[in-house]
Order: C-alpha cells, then structure tokens, then sequence
C-alpha cells in the first residue's frame, strides 16, 4: 500500500500547503508576530525512511504528539529544535519573560502551537478526503531526537508501516524555525488518503 | 461591578492568554479549572456570570460539562473555545445551551464580544 505517483505526491503537497497557510495565521494571532511557513516537499515513507528523516541524532529537541480520532484516525507529530523552541518562547513576549523549556507554562504554549500547527493539517487533510478527524490533547516530549522519534514513530504507527513526512520551512519574525511535521495514519486512515488520492489523479488524467 | 467569569481550559498557557483578554476587557476571572470535572465543581462553588468552556478536554469534556452544567442551572451562560474543524461539536455544545463559541487561536476583540454578548 503505497502512494506511487508524483501526481499523487504534489496533491497530497497541496493539501499540506492549504494546511501550513492556516497554520501561519492562526500561529501569527496566537503570538502576535510575522509568522511564514512553507512546505517544500511531502513525502510518503516506511518507518525506517521516516525515522531517519525525523531525527537528528545526537540534538535535543521537542516533540508535540497529538492523537486523531474517527475516520481518518493517527497520530500527528511536530518536532521542534532546542533553539527554535526557546526562539518561540521568547516570541511570546512579556507573557513568557523569564520562562524557559523546562517550565511548565512554556511547555503548555509549544503544546497550544502543536495543537495549532497539526490541528491546521488534520483539517486540511479532513477537507480533502471527506472524513473527520478529531484531536485529542497534546503530550510533550523533550528528549533527544533520537531518542523519542522512534520510539513514538514504532509505537504509534499501528501495523501501517507509513509515515506522512511534511517538510516545513517555518519563520517566527524573521527567524527560522528548525522542527519536522509528520503523520502517522493508521491503516483505515491510509486507505481512505490512498483512494481519495487515486480518484482525483483519475480526475485529473481524465480532464488532461 | 465586573462581572465573574469561570475559564475552563486543559492547557494553563490558554487559561492565563484568556484571562489576560478578559481581565483586559473589564472583566474579573473568578476562577479556572483545567477540565470538565473540576469546572462543575467550580460552578457550583463559585456561580460565575459566564462560562467559558475548552472543547477537547482530558476527564471530562466540554460537550458534557456544558450538559452537566445547564443541569444544575438552566439559565448558565456559556461561550464554547473551539480549535479548527470542531464545528460539529460546536453545534451539539449550542444544541446543549451553550450560547456562542470562540475560536483557538482567540481574537482580544471577539473574545470581549462573545462574553458580552452572552450576558444579554
């Protein structure tokens, strides 16, 4: 079960991209700053190829972990380096002064900007197959990254053996943010994606 | 005198940005509770003028608190937070009597507005 087409792979990109532009606003209005993020590439891989992409062996980093419920159930990931969790932090502003990653109201803002950044794909991706995916609260992990990343990605893959990697280039007032964004469908989830997929292709070849 | 609010949410990040933009608007934040259990037993305690009431929620959901709270007074006002995509559980939160919802991430202005609009 896989996703062969580069057709294929450029809409599932569209649809990443719809969810990265609401991702921007909604993160500029929480944190009341210029917020750019673009997605240069998606790719499908084998929880092998994704670990690989994920970690950064040997960095400490963050991981927001977010469980999806219903139809298109899974599990999302953000991951975020040590720096540019802190530069998000401090872009907070006089609400987080003083506070560092460690704290338990910096902690509860990456969350919220989690919450925020794979509720924005969850939806875009929902809109786009027609079936509903709901989140459940966040987990936080901050570990190294290869410490988290697969453990998380075996435990949370659920026999699918895929993983949705969304490349983001993410900037918080000018700055860039270094972090991964990642899906982890389960196979019901996979296989409403894989036909949603192969009926728009048919779509497209049939208008070309 | 301001009038009280109760703010529920599960993530104390969005509890302190909330209070800050009610306190901000002329309100008093009476209390806090950080899922559905607590925010009824807070209810009962504290009586607030307006509820604001998370969705997605460990324990006890927003959906169900709003039930368990309209139980114990039938004229509570309530305003739903609700992230992206959750207009489905908006619908069954108004249904249940809540009287308007706020979106995540929150507007200063939209969130003054609802409360007060739900004080009407």
């Amino acid at each position: 079960m896989t996703i062969a087409s580069s057709v294929q792979l450029d809409m599932l990109n569209e649809v990443g991209n719809i969810g990265a532009g609401n991702a921007a606003t909604s993160l500029s209005i929480l944190m009341d700053r210029k917020v750019i993020m673009h997605l240069p590439w998606t790719r499908v891989c084998s929880i092998e190829e994704g670990c690989s992409i994920l970690s950064r062996v040997g960095e400490v980093g963050i991981c927001v972990e977010v469980r999806v419920e219903g139809n298109l159930s899974g599990t999302m990931l953000l991951t975020l380096t040590e720096d540019s969790a802190a530069h998000i932090i401090s872009s907070f502003g006089t609400m987080l002064e003083g506070k560092t990653l460690v704290d338990d109201l910096a902690q509860s803002a990456l969350m919220e900007v989690g919450n925020i950044v794979t509720g924005s794909f969850i939806t875009a991706i929902s809109n786009f197959v027609g079936e509903t995916g709901m989140s459940t609260p966040p987990i936080l992990l901050y570990d190294y990254f290869d410490a988290f990343i697969c453990n998380t990605v075996i435990a949370r893959t659920e026999g699918s053996d895929v993983v949705l990697v969304f490349k983001t280039e993410l900037e918080v007032d000018g700055k860039a943010i270094f972090g991964d964004l990642a899906f982890l469908p389960s196979p019901e989830a996979f296989r409403a994606i894989t036909k949603k997929l192969d009926v728009a292709e048919g779509m497209v070849e049939g208008n070309g | 005198m301001a009038k009280r609010i109760l703010v529920v949410d599960d993530a104390a990040f969005m509890r302190m940005m909330l209070s800050d933009h009610l306190t901000k608007g002329g309100f008093e934040v009476v209390g806090q509770a950080e899922n559905g259990l607590v925010a009824i037993n807070k209810f009962k305690e504290l009586r607030p003028d307006v509820v604001t009431m998370d969705i997605t929620m460990p324990e006890m959901d927003g959906i169900l608190a709003v039930k368990e709270i309209r139980k114990i007074d039938p004229q509570a006002r309530i305003v739903m937070c609700s992230a992206m995509g959750q207009q489905h559980m908006v619908m069954e939160a108004i249904q249940a009597g809540a009287r308007d919802f706020i979106v995540k991430p929150f507007d200063p202005t939209r969130v003054v507005q609802a409360v007060t609009k739900a004080l009407v």
